[in-house]
This record gives C-alpha cells, structure tokens and sequence, in this order.
C-alpha cells in the first residue's frame, strides 16, 4: 500500500484522544456534589473578609449548580455573570482596597468555575483553588478553633480529590470505603508533615508585604473612646492576652492593665495626645516592689502593649511614652511575647510642664454647664483635692446611679445628661465625667483605658475582651498621679471580682454559666496551641535543633533533614501501603488451603495453574505415599467446608473450620518429617 | 513452556552480542523505554521498570502548593505551613500509591484473531494482579516525535479496567493496513489511580506477531483456470444437488448440513458430496504473475474465500508453497497464512501456532 493510502486509513479509523483518555467525559452527578460541598466548605471561613453582595450570589450560585448537578452553563452564560461579578469587585473595592480584596477574587474565580465544571479537568483545578483559599483563611487568623474546620474542609477537599480523580468504583452518593481510603492517606501524610513543619527552614522576617496587609480585623480597645465602645467590648469573651506572674500574683482588684491614656476630650470622644518622643529612662522606685510578667497579647491591631499598672520599663523594641503607656512602632498582627516589669503604685512625682498642664485641664468650651457649676460650687467648698475625690465618689454612691452595659444613649451636653438625668452608665462614662468633672474643678486630670483583672485558669492568668475597662487618673501636686476608679463607687464589686460577677442576668442568650466554663477550658487548650504551634518559629525551630544537636545555622543540616525525612517517610508509607493491601476476601478455608499449598511448595511441590485444590492433593498424597490418609482426610473435609458447607454438621466432630485447622496444622508438621518420593517428573 | 496462540506468530528472538553495559542495563532495568527488545509474555510490572511522573494535575498542585508555601514561609504563618507540608506529605503518599497500583500488574497473554489487510485486528490482553486494581489503562505507545501516520494514530486507541486477581481481558484496536506478519506495537501502561496527581507507566514490546491476510480483491475475476477433471470454471454455492447425506459429525461445517432432511429425520445430517463433477480447483500463482505483486496475493485471496464459501476442495501453489487439496476452516487458514507471509523469507519466520479456537 502507498503511504498515502495508509495515511487515509488511518485518518478514517481516528478517534478523539479525549474521549479516549476519558478526561472530557463528564462527571457524575454525585461527583459534582461533593466537590461543591468541598469547595463551599473552603469558602464559608472566609465570611468575615468577603463583601456583603458575594453572599448572596454564593449561595445563588451554588444551590442553583447543586440543583443541577449534571449541567453547566454555556459558555456565554458563565462570561454574563462572571462580568456581573467583575463589576461587583469592581464598585465594592473602591469603598476598601486591600487585603481582602484578593480573597474576593480568588474567592469568586472558585465560585463561577463551579458553574462550567463539567470534566475531570475543571475539577481538579477546583480542587487546587479549593486548598489555596482555605490556606488563606490562615492569613487572617490562627485561631485554635479554625483547626476543627481545617481538618474537615481538608478531608472533604481530599474525598472530592480521590473521587473525581479516581477511579474508584460505585455510583452511590457517598462511598464509605473511598472515605475511609482518603482518610487513611491523610494519616499516612501526616508524619512527614508534622516532621517537615518542625524542620524546614523559616524566614525570620517577610520578604515582601506587610504583616498587617493580612492583619487580623478584631475589634478590642483603641486609641479614642467614645460612650459605649467599652460596654460593647463587654460582651466579647474572646481572649485579650495571657498573664504568666513570676512573683505570687497580685490581688484580682489591682490588676489594672494599662492600654492607652486619653487626655484630649471633645464632648463625646477621649483621644490620645499623639505623644512624639518616649520617656527618657527613668529608674524604679526603691520602696515599691518591683513585679515581672510574661504576656502572650492576642493581635488587636494597634500600637499599643497592655503593662500592669505603671512600667518599669518597657519590653525590648517597645517604648515608655510620657504617659507611662507603652507601644511599639507597628501594630500587633500577631501574637506577641513580652516580658514586663510593673509597680503597682505611682513611684514618681512627675513634672507636669505648662503645656501639659494646659492640655490635661482643656475641656470643650461651652458644654456641660450644669457639672461646671456644680463642679465650681464644690471647689469652693472644699479646697483639698482628696476629699473633693472622696465627695464626688461619696456622691456618685449614694445617689441614684445605676452600673449598666446598655446604657441610655447621650447627645449634645453628655456629661450634664449623665451626671443629672439617665444616672446609667459603664465604665467609661463614669471614668469620662469623673475626669470632666476634675477638670472643671482645676486638677489636671486624664482617661486610662486598658484591661482590669483576670482569671487565673491554672497555669495563667486570662484576660479576656469583656475585662476591658476605663478609670481616671487625677495629678496631685507634690504627689504625682493618683488612680482614681470611679467605677467602684458605683459598682464595687466589678473591681473585686470580676467583669461578669456583677451581673444578675445574662449579656444574652447564651450566657450560662457553663458555656463559659466550655470557654475557658477551651482557652487553656488555645494557650497550649499558641505557646507549641502558633508561636513555633525560627528560635524555636533554632532551640529544636540544638537540642538534637544539630547546627542550625549550616544550610546543609536543613538539606540532610529534608531529605532523610522524605526517604524515611517514603519508605514507611511504601511498607505500610504495600502490607496493608485490601486483598479480595477469602473464605476461610481457602485460607488455610492457601497455608497448606505454600508448606507444599516450599517442600518442592508447586500448584500449577490448571489443577484445582483437589488434584492438587491428589498429586501430594502421591508425592508422599505415607500421608495419603492424611492428605485425603484433609482433602474430604476441605471439600466439604468450600462446596458444601450445609453438609459439614453431618459429621459432628468436623463441624467448625477449625478441625479443617488442625488437621491442616498435623498435615504441615509431618510434612516436614516425612521424606517425599523422588519428583515424578515434570507434571 | 511457551503459549503459542491462534493466529499469532512468534520469531526467534536474536540478540545481537551486546557490550557489557546495556546486558547489566537489560538486566537491572527491563524494558526501558531505551531498551526496544520484545519480551516473551507473562510480563509483570516490576518496579525497576515502572516510570512515575505528576500529570498536568500533579504539576497545577505543585505550582498552588509552592504558591501556599511562599505566602506561609513570608509571614510565617504556622497553620499555612501546616496544611502546606500536610499536602506534601498526602502527595507523598499517593505518589507511593499510584506506583503501587501498577506494580505487579501482570500482562498474561496476548490474543488477537487475524484479520484481512485493511480491516482493525482486536487485540486482547489478559492482565493479572494479585489484588484489585482499578484505572489501569492499556494503549499503543504514545511517542514524543510522532514518526509516521501508523505512529500518530495508535496513540488515540486506549482501554481503561479495573484488573482483578482472577484476571480481566482488555480489548485494543489496532488497525492494519498491510499484510504480513505484523509485529505487536510497543505498549504502554498506565495508571493515575488514586487522585490523577502521578502518572506510572512501563513500556512493553510483547515478543508476538499479528498475521494480516492480504485484503481480497473487489470484482475479482472470476476464476478461469482448469481443475483436475478438466472443468474449466466452478460454480458457485453449494446447491441442493448434493449426492448423498450421511449423519452430521462434530466438525462439519454449518452450510454443510442440511436443514430440510434432518428436519425429517429428527437429527442432524450433513451433505455429501463426490468429487467426480466438482473436481479440485488448484490456484496456481503463475495464473496471477503477470499482476503487480499485492495485487495478485489479492486477488488468489479472493478467489479462496470464494472456493471455501462455495465448499469446494482448492489447492494452492505459490513459489515455495504447496498445499494439498482439501477444504475447511483450518486449510482456508493455512492458504491465507502461505498467502500473507509469501515474500518473508522462509528462515527468519517460525510459524509456530495451534488451532485451536482462543479461549476469550
């Protein structure tokens, strides 16, 4: 035949290389299922980071391809919601450019590639998106409680793997056999992770990118405060920091934590004076102890490191501002280590320069009149600052003032309508028209917001955000600054014992007493994955490997370690794989057949593959003519257990498979005792 | 002991002496893909010849997984880390998992019926394992540098089964548009089971031949030659004008029996027929030599599919083959074989085959 005429026929004889390969065959309906659940389960973590309108297009989107397994839509269709998508990225990334607008993308690139999965291919590019998002979420926050949520998006991402990758069989909705295998396959990879994670090299800082580009968007105490952003942190139980005492811990109610100082007041809002220089170092005062603490801060996203009551000094790469609280040059993204050193009294008398002074008596011109008057009238009455103190708490105690976190909102003159209509207020607005009304009076006088108390959950002390606080500071001359919690004077037992023991009723609905013990003790399990994985980096990865005695400063240690960990674990997960083989099942007494038949051929006698188990025997009890008995002893029961296994209970002492056992097991000894008549030749 | 198996022809195996280095090569790794011997079949997928690379979808991970590893080691993000080095390890294991679904994975025999010059053989492969093994796909050798037509197109024929322990039977097309003892393509086999993410494969030149008969004329001519009782032409069919019947024997032909009588009868009886007006047609190659050498093997194929159909008894003479007058299925096959080997020289091709019908 010419070549040409070869050609032809081929070309008549052509099959699509796709519909060979089986990769443009489409997937099954409950293969789409699976991956949609996978994939949706990698997307739900991020709810907090995506706009308002991908909610509802999601949950469009994916309940429509669920109710439609089998069909995708056409290519025009998947481009008009794709653009409608691309201009909802569009506008709503104008109101916040940044981190989490690459979330939404890729996000949304996973959510409308569900809607033209159709093959194998699609699938797995899916599946790929699938573990990038949910490896995202970890960008955000690493909070213990993701970890449940890893765990299962990553089996279900790894099933919808196994399962439209596969070629596993069965067509049912769920497979437990092929759950059990992906399973078994996360098991098996996670040594060498766990190996890995501890052993490979880390960066000791970003290359590119700031951290706070992923930073976490908690809300907690800030740099202003305002009537209310306290009572809404009282309701937050979610952890603020961790307090590891050297010395025997102080009384509950001188845990005063400081965070920020306020001293600019505008009618409603304190601020903090932007502080441009640090304290000068400044030694502590010898007749006050001096108390050291390690604290784990959880990130809040702002400058500020919360030290008991008056630093010392501040932690390493931190500075003392003049208002004795501490901050460092970035904000906290992540969890952060530092060692304090506090005393709990004011040991200095400070200088206060004219400009401060200025500032810690300015107040809005104009407002609150009523406080002014009332404040004007005392200070003429009497002079001495500490008992103006005392009678202004004397008062705020025995009038009608009531401890609340849902206060009655303020407008306009808020302190004259707090201090002489709603009487009701938190923290803050005590502290706040404490240190309005000292002001009025002529005592420079200051807002301190931080954290007050703690709970001590065994091996630390916990402050959570509901422990968030304000109380005043107050400047007497020839003193220095005295604390002045007014609070206690209306409340005191919010002081003594804590942020919650004060409250009768409930914050809401799930406020029992057990669920906060569920918190807590689930807080101790944080503290641990905090202090032995969150916080695992290069100096513990440095202290790991010396205490191996291993050089972590030669790269050629981390190449050795990396290889002898990928060929130790290969070969471990080779050997468990190959030994734990599913072998079709077998009956039992094929089993002990199968041993008997091994025994033979070991003593040179192979089953070859036309003979069936009984002229197999046959030619054995030939082979050895002094076991024929024996051998067809074995042979009869054999059969009788394998074909006809009604029949077995006629002969009661052959009744269960272990008789056929024994007689094997005699079978196999004597086998070896006895000497087998030279081979018959080759059968 | 060797198989020989219908219709498949098996040549002594030479071997050029080799240096040295490609006997330790041949021994430590069968069947390379740089090795291009054939192998006399069982052959089982021992590791030292399974290849194992990622697929496109290994690769894509790789790339998300290096992407996942950058964006964790840049803010140290020790739950990223983790989740990235799980992954590593899972694709670990199925790399391991992948190679263990072919190893051992057994090519027991290799079957296919000949066919005719233009038409597709189908080639069938027993495959064993000692445990179920799903995904395991069978195809032509897929070459980089596709050489020819022949080349390019095997490539698309592939067969997917799952391959059990008592054994399973994969069909494979392969066209042959020539006649002549073809040998049997280099195979590759494959899997991607359990996630798609690795490819694992050996090659596999099974050391087998497929005969292809040569294609029968269209329109052939009738035949005009004389027979050995002077009869210059035959005529077609069997007829009715049969001379005797005598009782159906295991072996005779379908067409041979006649329906109508041993409906009467009440068993099955066959035709007799002597040869004194039917003759034996001998077909000689000197009738057809004045055609083009393909041509004339064409058109002697024609005319003895013709005589076997119509039940007459046909020798044939070839230059350096004679066959005895005779009929049936198996001589047909003789002729056909004498046919589409005619050209090979006679020392090189050991036709070494049974008869019996292929056990499928």
């Amino acid at each position: 035949m010419e070549k040409n005429q070869v050609k032809q026929f081929f070309q008549s004889h052509y099959r699509s290389r796709r519909s060979s390969r089986g990769s443009a065959t489409a997937l099954p309906a409950h293969h789409m299922l699976w991956l949609l659940l996978a994939i949706a389960m990698a997307i739900v973590p991020h709810w907090r980071n995506l706009p308002g309108w991908f909610w509802p297009v999601a949950a469009l989107i994916f309940l429509w391809r669920g109710y439609s397994l089998g069909k995708p839509l056409h290519r025009w269709q998947v481009l008009l919601v794709t653009t409608a998508v691309l201009a909802a990225i569009t506008v709503s990334a104008q109101s916040g450019l940044g981190r989490s607008l690459g979330i939404t993308i890729l996000a949304s690139m996973a959510m409308l590639k569900t809607l033209e999965t159709r093959t194998r291919r699609d699938a797995w590019v899916l599946i790929a998106l699938g573990f990038f998002l949910l490896m995202t979420r970890f960008l955000y926050g690493q909070d213990l409680i993701l970890l449940p949520w890893l765990l299962l998006t990553t089996l279900m991402l790894a099933y919808a793997l196994l399962l439209t990758q596969g070629n596993a069989t069965g067509s049912a909705w769920f497979i437990p056999r092929l759950f059990k295998q992906t399973a078994r396959y996360l098991m098996l990879a996670l040594p060498v992770g766990l190996i890995f994670f501890l052993i490979f090299p880390r960066l000791s800082s970003p290359i590119w990118g700031s951290p706070e580009l992923f930073g976490q968007g908690k809300t907690g105490l800030g740099n202003s405060m305002r009537p209310g952003s306290i009572a809404e942190l009282f309701l937050d139980d979610s952890p603020a920091m961790r307090v590891n005492f050297h010395q025997p811990p102080p009384a509950s109610d001188l845990l005063y934590w400081r965070g920020p100082v306020l001293e600019e007041f505008d009618g409603t809002t304190w601020r903090a004076h932007d502080y441009i220089l640090p304290r000068t170092a400044s030694s502590p005062a010898q007749d006050h102890k001096t108390i050291t603490y390690d604290i784990e801060l959880e990130p809040h996203g702002h400058n500020f490191l919360p030290m008991l009551d008056v630093p010392v000094q501040a932690p390493k790469g931190a500075f003392l501002m003049p208002d004795w609280h501490v901050q460092q040059d970035h904000p906290v993204t992540r969890l952060k280590h530092y060692r304090g050193q506090s005393q709990l009294a004011n040991p200095h008398s400070d200088h206060l320069t004219p400009s401060m002074r200025r500032r810690l008596l300015s107040l809005p011109h104009g407002l609150n009149p009523r406080t002014r008057g009332m404040m004007q009238r005392w200070r003429g009455q009497t002079p001495d600052t500490r008992i103006l103190i005392n009678r202004i708490l004397q008062w705020f105690h025995q009038e009608n003032f009531i401890y609340t976190f849902t206060p009655p909102p303020l407008q306009g003159d808020s302190v004259d309508q707090f201090l002489f209509e709603t009487r009701a207020g938190f923290c803050e607005h005590y502290a706040s028209a404490f240190t309005v009304m000292m002001r009025f009076a002529g005592v420079p006088a200051r807002v301190v917001t931080g954290y007050q108390g703690g709970l001590n959950n065994r091996d630390y002390w916990l402050v959570r955000q509901s422990d968030a606080h304000a109380w005043s500071e107050v400047w007497l001359a020839g003193h220095g600054w005295l604390r002045v919690d007014p609070t206690t004077a209306v409340a005191p037992s919010r002081v003594a014992s804590g942020a919650q023991s004060w409250l009768a009723a409930g914050r809401n609905w799930y406020d029992y007493g057990w669920v906060r013990g569920l918190r807590l003790s689930l807080d101790t399990w944080r503290y641990r994955w905090n202090r032995w994985i969150r916080n695992y980096n290069t100096q513990a990865q440095k202290n790991l490997l010396r205490s191996l005695g291993l050089d972590s400063a030669n790269p050629a240690t981390f190449a050795w370690l990396i290889a002898v960990t990928l060929l130790a674990g290969g070969v471990g997960v080779l050997l468990f794989l190959a030994w734990t083989r599913t072998s079709p099942k077998q009956h039992p007494a094929e089993k002990i057949f199968t041993a008997l038949q091994k025994q033979l051929t070991r003593h040179g006698l192979p089953r070859t593959r036309h003979e069936g188990p009984s002229t197999y025997l046959l030619r054995a009890a030939r082979r050895w003519p002094g076991l024929t008995g024996q051998i067809q002893a074995f042979r009869r029961l054999y059969e009788k257990h394998r074909y006809a296994p009604e029949l077995r209970h006629l002969s009661e002492e052959n009744a269960t498979w272990k008789h056929l056992q024994s007689k094997a097991r005699a079978l196999q000894l004597a086998i070896k005792k006895e000497p087998p008549t030279p081979a018959d030749g080759p059968e | 002991m060797t198989r020989h198996w219908y219709k498949t022809i098996t040549r002594p195996f030479k071997v050029a002496r080799k240096p040295t280095t490609h006997r330790l090569k041949m021994r430590l790794f069968p069947g390379l893909s740089s090795l291009n011997a054939t192998e006399t079949l069982p052959v089982s997928a021992h590791w030292r010849r399974i290849f194992i690379m990622p697929s496109a979808a290994g690769w894509f991970f790789g790339f998300s997984l290096v992407l996942m590893l950058i964006a964790s080691l840049n803010f140290n993000n020790n739950m990223g880390l983790m989740l990235t080095f799980w992954m590593m390890g899972l694709a670990q294991v199925l790399l391991l998992a992948t190679f263990l679904n072919l190893r051992e994975v057994r090519v027991a025999r290799l079957q296919a019926k000949a066919v005719h010059a233009g038409e597709t053989a189908n080639v069938h492969l027993s495959l064993e394992a000692p445990n179920p093994r799903p995904g395991i796909f069978v195809g032509w050798r897929q070459r980089r540098v596709e050489k020819n037509a022949l080349d390019q197109t095997l490539a698309h024929f592939s067969a997917v089964a799952t391959v059990l322990p008592a054994g399973t039977t994969v069909t494979l097309p392969l066209p042959c548009p020539q006649r002549g003892a073809i040998p049997v393509p280099q195979l590759t086999i494959w899997t991607r089971h359990p996630a798609g993410m690795f490819t694992a494969w050996i090659y596999l030149r099974p050391r087998q031949h497929l005969l292809v008969y040569p294609q029968p004329e269209k329109n052939a001519p009738p035949w005009t030659g004389p027979n050995d009782t002077g009869h210059t032409t035959w005529r077609r069919g069997a007829g009715e004008e049969f001379d005797s019947v005598r009782p159906y024997q295991a072996g005779d032909p379908v067409r041979l029996i006649a329906w109508k009588r041993s409906a009467q009868q009440q068993e099955l009886v066959s035709r007799e027929y002597h040869g004194h007006h039917r003759g034996n047609v001998v077909f000689q190659w000197t009738r057809v030599s004045h055609l083009p050498v393909e041509q004339a093997l064409s058109r002697l194929t024609a005319w003895i599919i013709r005589a076997e159909e119509a039940g007459l008894n046909y020798s044939l003479n070839l230059p350096g083959f004679t066959s005895n007058p005779a009929q049936g299925h198996a001589h047909l096959h003789q002729c056909l074989r004498a046919l589409a080997l005619y050209g090979e020289k006679p020392g090189e091709t050991v036709l070494s085959e049974s008869l019996s019908k292929p056990s499928l």
